[in-house]
């Protein structure tokens, strides 16, 4: 479903912060890929190139067959069918939540009013927050946030879902009520991207675990055998330090 | 060793300004001498600078002036030189005394007025004061032309005011003589504008055409027996202040001028914010758009020529430059004119306080439009500039404000706006401080009472953002 190849990508002046530094990735259809590794790894930046948030110094991404960092491909487009969900949420604060659902359907995929509104509330319902649906953002905690963003990202039906970091900016006691829905979703059979610190989900949803260091994937396994039996030291050190 | 020389130095420099002092004050002291050498005059001077002035006191100061200049005869006798500077000069006058004639008959021109009046009424005509004035003045000289001269003899002084230029300086008799007391009667009557007889108030309304001439004798000598001001000074102020805004605004509705003027400033102002707003975010946008992707640098660099021009020259000049030399050939109006060129202006600092806001929405907002799906216009125009517009609205209204008093120079290219409201009544009534004071506080009223709106406003956006 997502094909990439030879990933690079430079940040700075004059590219001298190396990020990324060849990276090869196949996602297949259904598959909730988790990506681990320590900050500055470039986990991040590998996730927000799969739809182009960052643009990729060099290399190849295939979405559905599709070259999407070919200059001439409609990325707007793509990017409706591959949800992101941010670390800080990122909900429009000037619209209500219900608004903050079907915007994007109304005017991208031109849905009327009322299925939007319709779908979004079944939306709600899924992320377990009916009552919010005429309150505003800042009116909600964290978790609902993380939770209404979510629903946002799904009402435009994505064929796949790309999670930064989704519960790092969240008081300890709301992470559960985000992951919930998370392994909600992955029950359903949505493809995921993943890429957080909590290894306890990583282990329970995950299909496979990629281990990024220095803007390269240096491990990917099943989560037994990832948490199990690492191989490279580094991933060894890591995990030590994190479980 | 570096304090004494520097003593010394200030010394130096001491004793060079007493120098200094000494050479300015030779030169004015050996000048002086040589003035009073160079002005001893005869008689005859005397004489041209007596006729000179006499011919040369103002015409307008009544309608009897004329007969000063033609039947005032003075002539100098004696030529003397008095101990401050000043000559003095023993003269015999011979003229017709204006007052005596004017009080011998007054009580008949009141009578006549007053018939003229009342036949004027009878026939539904009207009377104002021009009428009267010409009225009065035809019985005046009449009475003027078959009256005999009165003779006598005055001293008038010649003082030295400016170096080598003589001043006479009349003294309050031959003042009073000449002009029959009129002068005087010019200072006391700017206080009464009727004319009482036969127990009845004889409106002779206008009054500002009755500043002048042998009407204000009448009107002065009813005054003084009818109704003395014998008030305290404050009281006077009081009553001054008074008559001076009646006669400025409320006499022949001239309040009106102020009135038609806010409500031109206030369309001008905010048509020209809704064009600056439109002008601002667009550029705004255009600059924003450029900043973060490089892309159209051809029109961002025509917006930062156009920040740069406005936001680099005078208003006023733009004005001018924009009216007499773009619009007025393409015939259009002045308002439209005005409009457009605050509305440009506007634009330009619309765009600065816009692109803050933009700059202050974080980049997580275009991110989460993006990633929707939604191009960059979409997010900027979904996402990013309503929450940029709330943030900016209370600098926006300020704006307004700013644009507000910024329009009062309209007036310039003759746009009827508050300014020029006031500038109008002041050409009417010669007046400074009414109609001007006026003007002010109009603007301050405004202004303050939309600042508090601006500050209300804050504080319900302030709200909205919390939980």
């Amino acid at each position: 479903m997502i094909s990439v190849k030879g990933l690079y990508k430079d940040f700075g002046e004059n590219d001298e912060i190396k990020v990324l530094k060849g990276v090869d990735q196949h996602i297949s259809r259904g598959e909730k890929v988790v990506i681990v590794g320590p900050s500055g790894s470039g986990k991040s930046t590998f996730l927000r190139c799969l739809n182009r948030l960052e643009e990729p110094s060099a290399g190849e991404i295939y979405f559905d067959g599709q070259l999407i960092t070919d200059k001439k491909c409609n990325i707007d487009k793509l990017r409706m069918k591959m949800g992101m969900v941010f670390q800080h949420f990122n909900l429009f604060p000037h619209l209500s939540i219900l608004e903050n659902i079907t915007l994007a359907p109304i005017k991208l995929l031109k849905q009327s009013k009322e299925a939007a509104e319709k779908k979004a509330r079944e939306l709600l319902e899924i992320v377990g927050l009916p009552e919010k649906a005429n309150a505003y953002p800042a009116q909600l905690s964290g978790g609902q946030k993380q939770r209404i963003a979510i629903a946002r990202a799904l009402a435009m039906n994505p064929d796949v879902m790309l999670f930064d970091e989704p519960t790092s900016a969240l008081d300890p006691e709301m992470v559960g009520e985000v992951l919930d829905l998370m392994k909600k979703l992955a029950d359903d059979g949505m493809t995921m991207v993943i890429v957080t610190h909590e290894m306890g989900f990583a282990r329970e949803v995950a299909n496979r675990i990629i281990f990024m260091d220095e803007g390269k994937v240096i491990e990917e396994n099943e989560p037994e055998e990832f948490f199990s039996n690492p191989q490279n030291p580094r991933l060894k050190d890591f995990l030590s330090k994190v479980l | 060793m570096k304090k004494k020389n520097k003593f010394k130095g200030l010394l130096t420099a001491l004793i060079c300004v007493a120098l200094a002092v000494l050479v300015i004050f030779g030169i004015y002291f050996v000048q002086k001498l040589g003035n009073k050498i160079d002005t001893e005059i005869t008689v005859a001077d005397a004489q041209v600078i007596i006729n000179e002035t006499v011919a040369g006191l103002p015409g307008n100061v009544s309608t009897g002036a004329k007969y000063v200049a033609e039947n005032t005869v003075v002539t100098v006798n004696e030529l003397s030189y008095g101990t401050e500077k000043n000559i003095i000069l023993e003269c015999t006058y011979e003229t017709i005394n204006i007052k005596a004639v004017i009080e011998g008959n007054i009580d008949r021109y009141l009578e006549e007025v007053y018939q003229f009046y009342l036949d004027n009424n009878a026939s539904g005509k009207k009377t104002n004061a021009t009428k009267i004035k010409q009225r009065v003045a035809s019985l005046v000289e009449a009475d003027l032309a078959s009256s005999a001269p009165v003779s006598g003899s005055v001293t008038v002084e010649l003082f030295e005011i400016n170096p080598g230029e003589f001043t006479p300086y009349l003294n309050y008799e031959l003042v009073n003589t000449v002009f029959g007391g009129l002068l005087d009667a010019k200072e006391i009557i700017s206080s009464s504008h009727t004319v009482n007889y036969g127990g009845e108030s004889v409106d002779i309304s206008n009054y500002n055409t009755l500043r002048t001439g042998i009407n204000d004798y009448i009107a002065l000598k009813n005054y003084d027996s009818e109704k003395p001001d014998t008030s305290v000074p404050i009281e006077k102020t009081w009553n001054k202040l008074k008559y001076d805004f009646h006669r400025n605004f409320v006499v022949n509705d001239q309040y009106m001028y102020l009135v038609n003027g806010l409500i031109t400033t206030l369309k001008i102002t905010a048509f020209a914010v809704l064009l600056g707003i439109a002008i601002g975010f667009v550029v705004a946008v255009i600059r924003c758009v450029n900043q973060k992707t490089g892309k159209i640098s051809f029109l961002s660099g025509i917006c930062k020529v156009y920040l740069a021009v406005m936001r680099g020259t005078p208003i006023m000049v733009q004005l001018l430059i924009m009216y007499f030399v773009v619009l007025l050939p393409m015939g259009v109006e002045k308002f439209t004119a005005a409009v457009i060129c605050f509305g440009l202006n506007s634009g330009a600092y619309v765009s600065e306080i816009v692109r803050g806001g933009i700059m202050s929405i974080e980049e997580g907002q275009t991110e989460a439009g993006r990633s929707l799906g939604f191009n960059y216009v979409q997010t900027m125009w979904y996402i990013i500039i309503p929450q940029a517009f709330k943030a900016v609205l209370p600098s926006l209204a300020n704006e307004f404000i700013t644009l507000l008093k910024e329009s009062s120079v309209a007036f310039y290219i003759g746009v009827a706006d508050l300014t020029l409201g006031g500038i109008k009544i002041r050409s009417i009534t010669y007046s400074n401080f009414m109609p001007l004071i006026a003007v002010a506080l109009i603007y301050l009223v405004v202004v303050l009472g939309l600042s508090k709106c601006v500050s209300i406003l804050e504080r319900r956006l302030a709200k909205s953002d919390k939980r």
